[in-house]
């Protein structure tokens, strides 16, 4: 037996200076990495948004400010391309994502696909529906701020006529949320009847079309609620186009700024303030505290929306500033 | 068996498949499937109103000291006296206070307390000011924040149900009435000249 296991490691010595070479190798390699700065991905389901890009670019100048790499991913509304850029961002290395998701249900494979590569993901602007998934989710209080505008609008239209709604993805809890705080006001009023309600996936163009459509047979509305912003310009140019921009109200829910010039311009009654700048920088610092060793972070970190509309307008800057 | 047979038979059997194997329904009904609400507000607030939300409510801070220390040191009382739920400039007060029925409008009873005119809602009681005022409900408690926020919903029904129409049938001018409420602010808009104060309790005063 001694003279057995002799043979063996006589036989191996090549192959265990080889194994010891190469395990010097990496461990000087995996030193290197570390002394190189983390990279952060910030996947973003969309770019065709401006406020999409001011949350994205926000995060990645943030990110970059602590001292780390960071690269945008657009997913382009598309949970197919966002599971790409994830497997991506597994085999290139990146140590942490900020992660605003394309589908509440359909984006949670890919944060739990992260997670069981031990890169931590903290969700921006809109959630996933799961709590054991992300690091943590930085998520704008629609409900609230649609509450407001709701109260808004049923002051505005005095109680009573004919109104549109216009929502977002149909798969985002956002739209839903907006949706649902805005009908808790005005669902109240029964003599304010809701004549359509439609999706345009938060896109202006979409919008414009939805509401064209809806003005042939139904001209005499008297307001319009759009789940964000891009859908209320789109929703205003139908009514410009149409000739009733003058007698319908518009109401939208982001803070972008040319919806707030709109605003101060009268062609838009309200939006919901949210502040993408707030949260892209507050990810973007919950990863560098996670690097830190942090790793008691709340799930869900609500961020107040603000309603800002014709009283208070000049109190307000686009995105909330900063 | 002829072919015309043979073709007709497997037309069939693959209609039956194809058939069985596709269900349609409306998308709106399916949405609200995916959507169902599990949780049941209604009965989480019965739970906790008499002795949880009317008990914090009644330990509220008297709302002249609160916009007194508003006045002084706004950034100090919104951290020691506001509840908030996370990140941003709105805070939820508790308050309570007692004053004199200057006006009773459509919308609100507006009230004189100590100088101060109040705005006491009564027709639009909708939000999370009650809720997140009380300091009772953590959001980071409910897995959906649906769920989370149809305990508002339940909170402020009950409120427009139970609070409201009473008082309401009976308020007139120089009333005196005492109230517990919900006071929502804006720490970087701060506008203590009408605050607007959602009623938990109204009494008034013989």
């Amino acid at each position: 037996m001694k003279h057995r296991m002799k043979h063996i490691t006589l036989f191996h010595i090549p192959f265990l200076l080889l194994t010891l070479a190469m395990f010097l190798g990496c461990s000087t390699e995996k030193k290197d990495s570390q002394e190189e700065a983390k990279k952060v991905a910030v996947i973003i389901s969309t770019l065709n948004n401006p406020w999409f890009v001011v949350l994205g670019e926000t995060a990645a100048n943030r990110a970059m400010e602590l001292g780390y790499k960071a690269t945008i991913f657009d997913s382009q509304n598309n949970t197919a391309l966002e599971t790409d850029h994830f497997e991506n961002a597994i085999a290139s290395g990146f140590d942490a994502v900020l992660f605003n998701p394309t589908d509440a249900d359909g984006s949670i494979a890919n944060v739990r696909m992260a997670k069981r590569a031990g890169i931590p993901v903290f969700c921006m602007d809109r959630e996933v529906n799961a709590t054991d998934a992300a690091t943590s989710q930085i998520l704008s209080d629609s409900y609230a701020g649609c509450v407001a505008i709701g109260k808004y609008f049923v002051e505005k239209l005095n109680k009573k006529g004919k109104y549109v709604e216009i929502l977002g993805l149909v798969g985002d809890n956002n739209t839903w949320s907006r949706s649902k705080g805005f009908h808790s006001v005005v669902d109240h009023y029964p003599e304010l009847k809701m004549v359509a309600q439609q999706n345009a996936d938060f896109d202006r163009n979409k919008s414009m079309e939805v509401l064209e459509s809806i003005l042939q047979v139904h001209p005499d509305i008297n307001g319009v609620f759009c789940g964000n912003d891009a859908m209320a310009m789109g929703a205003y140019q139908a009514l410009v186009s149409a000739g009733k921009a003058e007698n319908v109200m518009v109401f939208g829910f982001d803070g972008a700024a040319d919806v707030v010039n709109s605003i101060q311009q009268k062609k838009i009654l309200a939006t919901g303030m949210q502040f993408p700048k707030l949260m892209a920088k507050t990810a973007a610092t919950y990863a560098h505290e996670y690097f830190n060793g942090k790793r008691d972070f709340a799930q869900k970190v609500p961020v107040t929306v603000e309603m800002v509309n014709q009283e208070n307008v000049d109190g307000y800057v686009a995105y909330g500033g900063e | 068996m002829s072919k015309g047979i043979k073709y007709t038979i497997g037309i069939i059997i693959a209609g039956i498949v194809i058939y069985n194997s596709m269900y349609f329904s409306p998308l709106d009904k399916k949405l609200a499937e995916e959507h169902k609400i599990v949780f049941d507000a209604n009965s989480f607030v019965n739970s906790i109103w008499e002795k949880e939300l009317i008990n914090v409510y009644d330990s509220a801070t008297d709302l002249t000291e609160l916009i007194a220390m508003l006045n002084e040191d706004p950034e100090l009382t919104f951290r020691d006296q506001a509840n908030a739920l996370g990140i941003g400039n709105i805070g939820y007060f508790r308050v309570k206070g007692e004053g004199t029925v200057m006006r009773v409008t459509e919308n609100n009873v507006l009230l004189k307390v100590a100088g101060q005119i109040v705005e006491l809602e009564t027709e639009f009681i909708f939000g999370n000011a009650v809720r997140d005022a009380s300091g009772l409900v953590k959001v980071n408690d409910y897995d959906l924040t649906s769920d989370f926020n149809s305990i508002s919903e339940s909170i402020n029904d009950r409120i427009r149900r139970e609070v409201i129409p009473n008082f309401r049938a009976k308020v007139e001018e120089g009333n005196t009435v005492s109230f517990n409420g919900a006071l929502e602010l804006n720490k970087a808009h701060l506008n203590l000249s009408l605050p607007e104060v959602i009623p938990v309790s109204i009494q008034i005063i013989p």
